[in-house]
């Protein structure tokens, strides 16, 4: 059952994790997913049905608290992050032409 | 006092409060230590020379007046650098983070400094903890500190390894497939993942949030519940924390009679090194001399955990690795051409092929029309993986095995084929899977030189029985060489 990625399925799944893979990179990541779902196609050999599937281990459900703000202004110290910024703000690409 | 670098934790903590050494003391030993030795091991990714010194002073102060008075008041912490640290670099290991400064700091991190820790620099790791060698970091490559050809096991190798060549005093490590237990077997320390939700995960650089875990990395298992004790409760700001009772210490207890300990076959299978299972078998013997009841019994599924935590892991690892865009901290490309190509670039520069690849598997499990037959199929298998363990834990007050099938291998082993390196998960895995607490305590030396650990597993909320297991392991056991001694 060995699977067989395609390059319009390395390109899709490129598109969907925002990465640029160059034809060598692509070609390596065909191999490596191909060969993960082989192996991760051992599940198949479980019988899973009425099986509810689990996201959490615990029950917890929704956690809500009341919407308070609690911190203080700190846009100095987080825009000195920003790799580009200007008059305290995130300077980004032109988006909406 | 001159051999301050070989006391642990709670031992230093001790003897700052008696006035034999001050912190200050203790972390100008801690930087000449890593002065001398980290061109050797690179454990640290950033060490804080000059704010450790000062927030020794400040802390020693506060000793002297009884303002602090805890056990792990002064003694010097080693941080692994996907916990965010106020106003100190923190890159999880990854070229996309090369210049983030943190404005807060997670709240294991703030529990520690409460407590008086003098934290002295930022451990070296997989990057953004994916890997099981530190060779994926792009800052280097940690060494095992017992012999510096072999990894320290990752993902919190930086951590394992400082501990081990006395870099600091203790660490924190996180633990999503196994990344405190396993580097801890390899630099023969201590090391702890916690049940899911003990420790507060605000401020952890998530990688698969529903597994991720933070824990302590020390020298002996006392230390592991002060530090637990310190770093535990329930916090506001994460909201899969639980309220659960931290008196970790109270459990530093000499005793396992009518302990029930249960030997899973499956663990002790093909794959596993003859010398890792004659060493962790001859730690389950002493605790069966010192009073528990020893059975083998059929875990089952075992070899279904390794494609279920990968599957799992990837989507939830494409789905938090999103946020890193290059708009508001961390790196950013040079040259680009509008909005989506400033994105695509900045993060193929800016992620490692391991990440990429996690990425890539995440993104694809995930897409429409693959959904069922991988993600859904991984979280039904979990459940099955879950029951397990609950039948398990129905008879067994825990269980015991190895940390992992074999001693730490050699550099540049590992990373060619990621399948292979993935096994090497196979013990520890489940355990994330199920949410369950796991120890890894140091249990033997290889003929080749190399630490062994034997890893105890509790059923969840259970983090005292495993404690007063690993503690009565230990007093049984005897002491632990470390390989700092005579480096």
């Amino acid at each position: 059952m060995a699977n067989v990625i395609s390059d319009e399925t390395i390109e899709y799944v490129g598109i969907l994790a925002k990465l640029e893979l160059n034809a060598e990179e692509k070609e390596q990541a065909k191999k490596d997913m191909a060969s993960m779902l082989d192996y991760i196609d051992k599940l198949g050999e479980l019988d899973t049905e009425g099986v509810a599937p689990m996201s959490h281990v615990f029950p917890v459900h929704n956690v809500f608290r009341e919407d308070v703000v609690t911190n203080g202004d700190d846009r100095e110290n987080i825009i000195a992050n920003a790799p580009e910024s200007r008059d305290g703000a995130f300077v980004v690409p032109i988006t909406v032409e | 006092m001159d051999n301050i670098l070989s006391l642990s934790a709670v031992e230093l903590g001790a003897a700052i409060k008696r006035g034999e050494v001050t912190s200050v003391e203790a972390t100008r030993a801690v930087l000449d230590r890593i002065a001398a030795v980290e061109d050797r091991y690179h454990c640290y990714v950033t060490v804080v020379e000059e704010t450790a010194m000062r927030r020794a002073a400040e802390v020693q102060a506060k000793i002297n007046s009884g303002e602090l008075t805890g056990p792990l008041a002064g003694v010097p912490v080693a941080i692994k650098d996907n916990m965010c640290t106020t106003g100190v670099l923190t890159t999880c290991s990854s070229r996309i983070l090369n210049n983030f400064i943190p404005t807060f700091s997670s709240t294991a991190v703030e529990n520690l400094e409460k407590a008086g820790a003098v934290m002295i620099g930022k451990t070296n790791m997989d990057e953004f903890a994916m890997g099981s060698t530190t060779e994926t970091s792009a800052y280097g490559v940690t060494k095992n500190p017992w012999n510096p050809e072999h990894v320290p096991g990752g993902s919190s190798g930086g951590s394992a390894a400082a501990v081990a060549a006395e870099e600091c005093f203790y660490a924190l490590g996180s633990d999503t497939g196994g990344s405190i237990r396993q580097p801890a077997s390899f630099c023969g320390v201590v090391g702890m993942k916690p049940t899911y939700g003990t420790v507060s995960r605000y401020g952890l650089i998530a990688y698969g949030s529903s597994l991720d875990q933070i824990g302590p990395l020390c020298k002996d298992v006392t230390d592991c519940a002060t530090i637990l004790e310190t770093i535990a409760g329930h916090d506001p700001k994460d909201s899969t924390s639980v309220k659960t009772e931290t008196d970790f210490t109270t459990a530093l207890v000499n005793d396992v009679k009518g302990l029930k300990i249960g030997i899973p076959r499956d663990y002790f299978g093909e794959g596993l090194d003859p010398e890792v299972r004659d060493s962790v078998m001859r730690a389950a013997k002493l605790l069966e001399e010192k009073g528990a009841i020893l059975e083998e019994f059929d875990l089952s599924l075992v070899e279904y955990a390794i494609p279920t935590y990968y599957t799992i892991a990837a989507a939830e690892a494409s789905s938090n690795l999103e946020r890193f865009d290059g708009v508001k901290y961390g790196y950013r490309t040079a040259d680009y051409n509008g909005l989506h190509n400033m994105y695509k670039k900045t993060r193929s520069e800016g992620f490692g092929p391991e990440v990429k690849r996690r990425i890539m598997l995440g993104s694809f499990v995930l897409s429409s029309g693959y959904y069922d037959a991988y993600y859904l199929k991984a979280l039904k298998v979990k459940a099955l993986i879950k029951k397990a363990f609950d039948d398990a834990f129905a008879r067994y007050d825990l269980i015991i095995g190895p940390a992992a099938p074999t001693t730490a291998p050699k550099l540049g082993q590992s990373l060619q084929d990621p399948i292979k390196m993935y096994l090497g998960d196979i013990y520890t895995i489940s355990v994330n899977l199920a949410g369950l607490p796991g120890i890894t305590v140091p249990c033997g030396v290889s003929r080749e030189g190399l630490p062994i650990g034997v890893q105890m597993i509790g059923d969840c909320f259970r983090e005292k029985t495993l404690i007063r297991a690993a503690y009565t392991y230990e007093q049984a056991r005897g002491s632990y060489v470390r390989p700092g001694k005579e480096a």
